[in-house]
């Protein structure tokens, strides 16, 4: 048996009332018709009646015994008096009731009579009948029954229609939003469960029951609390969903802290939850929705980047951001409540022949077994972290110096004693360590592992192996402080721009180098009172703590943001400036991203930058580095390899290496006038150079003679104080131009 | 002065029928004389009374009741039923109507005339005319006062002789029994009544009414012929209307007294000098 739907149950009725009101409405026209004309119709010959009786007896007073004979004058009298007949029939009787005259067309039934008696003073002489026919009425009737029929039809259709379309719109309106909300509650990857406002369940979409364990059917109007078990992550204690606070509230809340469901077979899984009261048309509270979801992989996520965030991920040690924030608490114990405590900064020994040799997999071998080493041999308050690459940190919580050396000079034997096995082959590795001690003088926490570096190394200057204390006053520690001190001072400087360009002319030696103008851009620092620095107080540094990326790429935004500002400065000619870049910011990432973005942005003509590369930065990572000689060669930038012939330096490096300019190193053009040896390098050097296609250039050209030196060997430019002394870049000053005598002679 | 003369003589005329009927009544009261009663057709009923009265001076045994007009076919019926001992028609029997035990017989003729009041200065008029005024085209008389036509009766027997004068006539007649406010009467007498009382009236009557009840009225020449006996008994005036007596076929001896009293010298004169010729 098909059950009907709450649609057709609805059009059913609609279509009855309809009906009803419709038969109403057409029985109702004629009928009314009917009663209305009728009565009238009635009234009117009973009226009629009632006149000509009245003129009846007006004769019958005037002739009492022979009105009845008198048959032309009662004719007359109903045919005309007191108006002529119209369509009614008038018949007059005796009190016998026999018919005395008749008058008026003959009536067609159906008919309607009305009688009036004749009296004869007050006794009733006879009666006057007239009579009509109702066809007139029922004709109308019939019309009204047709109207009423139209009308009727017309009000059912208007009244099943128009509701019924109006519901049907409501209905599928509904029906779309109910299937819409169901689609999109299912669909949805949070787990939602509605209840009504006693709190008992009225759907679980699937995920809901994926997460809980338990199927609509089986909590279908049950308490929600009967089965949905809420735990605190961390204490495991019982927490009370927050639909019956939503309810009782009216208002969205959760939990507002870790919580865990206890799922149907008693596993546990994280979720986040929300609970919301639903509300009636009329604004009550008539259920609350509770959606969750599923957050153990996110929890376990944010725990884990949490943990990575603070460690190591190869030795599982607090990293170096971590363990400089436990420095900064230990300092602050110490300057509030007078605790002491000791900074161990371990750099190993050695182990750059064990990565070299071994390879990269066995240096993490290596640091993975020396950490667990380490761990166990310090106690359960103490810190051991990896500072980065082969140095490690340890914080000696509440521990006295003495203790600490005692501490460190047994790693530094169980170091000493251990041996690392790779491919049948064991290496011995060595430590040094440098000892800092935390107290309440301490300035910070840098400054505290800045001298526990610089005591560490001391002991490797010392001859490695060691344990080495920083004290105050010592010369040497206090040097190796200053250098570390100027990182402050160069990151200080980036950050407000207290970094200026100067340049150096080449000197083209000959007509093929000329047409050009060539200038190497240097880079000198300001510092706090405005005094000039030399690059050679803040690079080592700079190389040190890996600040050279930073340097370069201020470097190199200012030039190319003012390169065409400086080409118009000095005459509009074509100009290449040449830019030292580290080893460093070869391998950083990103670098030629943002090398091309600024070369889009500004619109830096070809052969406008040459990119000066040491030879000892090039060789150190090979690959990379004619990586990227080919990836800035594309956008139009030149390549020079610096300080050619001073590293280890192989010829066969430059078939690899994709470069214009070969710069000889000035340690041999300085002294090519007295040492056969540094010339005969330098004509090594320039003619292989030639051969390979590669203009030279020599460095350190400074005099005349040297440069006539140089001419004669067919060097291409000169460079050095004999050509000009370095100046600031954008400020005016002498543009070089060629010697006459030098051009005569490489003419000749 | 005509109106209240008339009004005066018909008043009087009343009077005197009362006093006579009273007298009679009370006369037969005291001598039970019989009784014979006449009814019908009010043209004739002056003349009866007329010749009533002369009867009874010569037959006091015999009281003449004239009634009221009942019209010719209510005397018709009225003679069956014993109700009237002559009913007065200006018609013969039908056959089925002489089957109810009734028998008629002719007494005399009289011009039917077209009458108006004496106070009107019209004296002729056309059968046209009468059409044109009964049909509305035609509304006031030459000396401009309106026209009012006073219409009887369709069944009535003065009617169908007007709509046999004319085709149209009887055309003109239908119209105007449609149009409204035309006035009417029911009988003979109310006709004269209103043709003496309504300012203009026109309307049917006969000559013998007129005479036999001294009505102020005039009978108009119609289309050049004056409704007198003469040119009525000679034809050169050709409406008339029939008198006829119904009886019973046995009829009473008063009753046939009084027959014979009206075909007397005495009777004939009465007649002729109210206007009838014996045909």
């Amino acid at each position: 048996m098909k059950l009907k739907s709450p649609d057709d149950k609805v059009t059913s009725i609609v279509s009855r009332v309809a009906l009803l009101i419709a038969f109403v409405v057409t029985l109702a026209l004629p009928i009314g018709y009917w009663l209305v004309a009728y009565n009238g119709f009635s009234d009117q010959l009973e009226f009629k009646a009632r006149v000509k009786a009245t003129a009846l007896s007006g004769l019958i007073a005037t002739i009492p015994e022979v009105w009845i004979y008198a048959e032309n004058r009662l004719l007359g009298l109903i045919t005309r008096e007191p108006v002529p007949l119209d369509t009614e029939e008038v018949r007059v009787y005796d009190e016998r009731d026999n018919l005395l005259a008749q008058a008026g067309r003959k009536t067609v039934p159906p008919e309607l009579r009305r009688s009036y008696s004749l009296f004869d003073g007050s006794r009733v002489a006879g009666r006057v009948e007239v009579s009509d026919t109702l066809r007139g009425i029922a004709y109308g009737t019939l019309i009204a029954a047709v109207l009423g029929i139209l009308l009727g039809s017309l009000v059912f259709i208007a009244l099943r229609t128009i509701p019924l379309r109006a519901l049907r719109e409501v209905t599928r309106a509904l029906f779309e939003q109910k299937e819409r909300a169901e689609v999109t509650l299912r669909s949805i990857g949070d787990g939602v469960i509605t209840t009504d406002a006693d709190a008992r369940v009225e759907f679980l979409n699937p995920v809901a029951e994926q997460l809980s364990g338990w199927s609509l059917s089986d909590v279908r109007n049950r308490p929600l609390t009967e089965f949905l078990n809420l735990l605190d992550a961390a204490s495991g204690e019982s927490v009370a969903a927050p639909v019956s606070q939503a309810l009782a509230e009216n208002r969205i809340v959760s939990c507002g802290r870790d919580i865990d469901l206890v799922r149907r077979d008693g596993g546990r899984i994280g979720i986040d939850d929300s609970a919301a009261p639903i509300h009636g048309p009329d604004g009550d509270v008539i259920g609350c929705v509770l959606i969750f979801r599923d957050v153990s992989s996110v929890r376990a996520f944010t725990k884990l980047r949490s943990w990575e965030a603070a460690h190591d991920v190869l030795t599982g040690l607090v990293n170096r951001r971590e363990f400089e924030g436990l420095v900064d608490a230990a300092v602050a114990s110490a300057q509030q409540a007078g605790k002491l405590h000791v900074i161990c900064y371990l750099d190993l020994d050695q182990f750059k022949v064990v990565n070299d040799t071994c390879g990269h997999a066995a240096g993490d071998d290596l640091l993975k077994e020396l950490a667990g080493l380490l761990l166990s041999r310090i106690r359960k308050s103490d810190t051991l972290a990896r500072l980065g690459g082969d140095e490690f940190g340890l914080l000696l919580d509440g521990c006295s110096l003495e203790r600490a050396q005692f501490i460190a000079a047994d790693l530094l034997a169980v170091v000493g004693g251990y041996r690392f096995n790779w491919e049948t082959r064991p290496y011995s590795i060595g430590v040094s360590i440098g000892l800092a001690t935390i107290s309440g003088d301490s300035a910070s926490g840098s400054e505290v592992l800045a001298m526990a570096d610089t005591a560490c190394y001391w002991a490797k200057e010392q001859g490695r192996n060691r344990v080495c204390v920083y004290r105050t006053g010592d010369s040497d520690m206090a040097a190796r402080r200053r250098e570390t001190g100027w990182v402050m001072r160069i990151k200080s400087a980036l950050a407000e721009d207290r970094f200026m360009l100067y340049h150096q002319s080449f000197l083209p030696l000959n007509v093929a180098a000329g047409g050009r103008e060539h200038i190497e851009v240097l880079l000198r620092m300001i510092d706090e009172e405005g005094n000039l620095i030399q690059p050679g107080s803040f690079l080592p540094a700079a190389e040190r703590f890996n600040l050279m990326p930073a340097i370069d790429r201020w470097v190199v935004s200012t030039l190319f943001v003012r390169y065409h500002e400086l080409v118009a400065a000095r005459g509009g000619g074509p100009l290449t400036c040449a830019i030292n870049l580290s080893g460093t910011t070869l391998n950083a990432e990103g670098f030629p991203d943002f090398i091309r973005q600024l070369a889009i942005e500004y619109a830096l003509p070809p052969q406008s930058i040459c990119f000066e590369i040491t030879e000892t930065a090039a060789i150190n990572n090979l690959r990379k580095a004619a990586e990227f000689i080919k990836e800035c060669k594309s956008m139009g930038f030149l390549f020079a390899l610096d300080d050619f012939g001073t590293g280890t330096s192989s010829f066969g490096y430059l078939k690899n290496l994709p470069i214009d300019y070969l710069k000889i190193d000035g340690g041999f053009v300085r002294n090519l006038e007295h040492d056969a040896v540094d010339k005969a390098m330098t004509e090594a050097i320039n003619r292989i150079g030639h051969i390979m296609g590669i203009k030279t250039i020599a460095e350190y050209a400074e005099n005349d003679s040297i440069i006539q030196g140089l001419i004669s060997m067919g060097v291409d430019y000169a460079q050095g104080y004999g050509v000009c002394m370095p100046t600031p870049l954008f400020e005016p000053g002498p543009r070089l131009a060629p010697l006459p005598e030098l051009a005569a002679a490489v003419t000749v | 002065m005509h109106k209240c003369k008339s009004a005066a003589m018909h008043n009087g005329r009343s009077l005197a029928i009362a006093i006579v009927g009273m007298a009679m009544l009370l006369a037969g009261g005291i001598a039970a004389a019989e009784e014979i009663k006449i009814g019908g057709t009010g043209n004739a009923l002056g003349t009866m009374r007329l010749l009533g009265n002369a009867f009874g001076k010569q037959n006091p045994d015999l009281k003449i009741i004239v009634l009221a007009s009942i019209g010719t076919s209510g005397a018709i019926k009225a003679v069956p039923a014993g109700f009237l001992d002559i009913g007065l028609s200006s018609r013969p029997l039908t056959e089925q109507e002489s089957k109810r035990g009734a028998i008629a017989a002719e007494y005399a003729r009289t011009p039917l005339v077209f009458a108006v009041s004496m106070k009107n200065q019209a004296k002729a008029i056309t059968l046209n005319q009468i059409a044109n005024i009964l049909s509305g085209r035609m509304v006031n008389w030459p000396d401009g006062g309106q026209i009012r036509p006073v219409l009887r009766q369709a069944g009535d027997d003065n009617t169908r002789q007007m709509r046999l004068m004319s085709p149209a006539l009887d055309k003109a007649l239908s119209a105007a029994e449609q149009r409204p406010g035309i006035p009417f009467a029911t009988t003979d007498q109310e006709a004269a009544d209103k043709l003496e009382s309504i300012p203009g009236a026109l309307g049917v009557s006969t000559l013998s009414l007129i005479r036999s009840e001294a009505r102020p009225l005039r009978a108009l020449t119609l289309d050049g012929v004056e409704p007198t006996v003469d040119n009525g008994a000679s034809g050169k005036y050709p409406h008339f209307k029939s008198f006829f007596f119904i009886t019973s076929p046995l009829p009473s001896a008063g009753v046939k007294r009084f027959v014979a009293f009206m075909k007397s010298p005495v009777g004939r004169e009465i007649l002729i000098r109210t206007g009838h010729w014996i045909p």
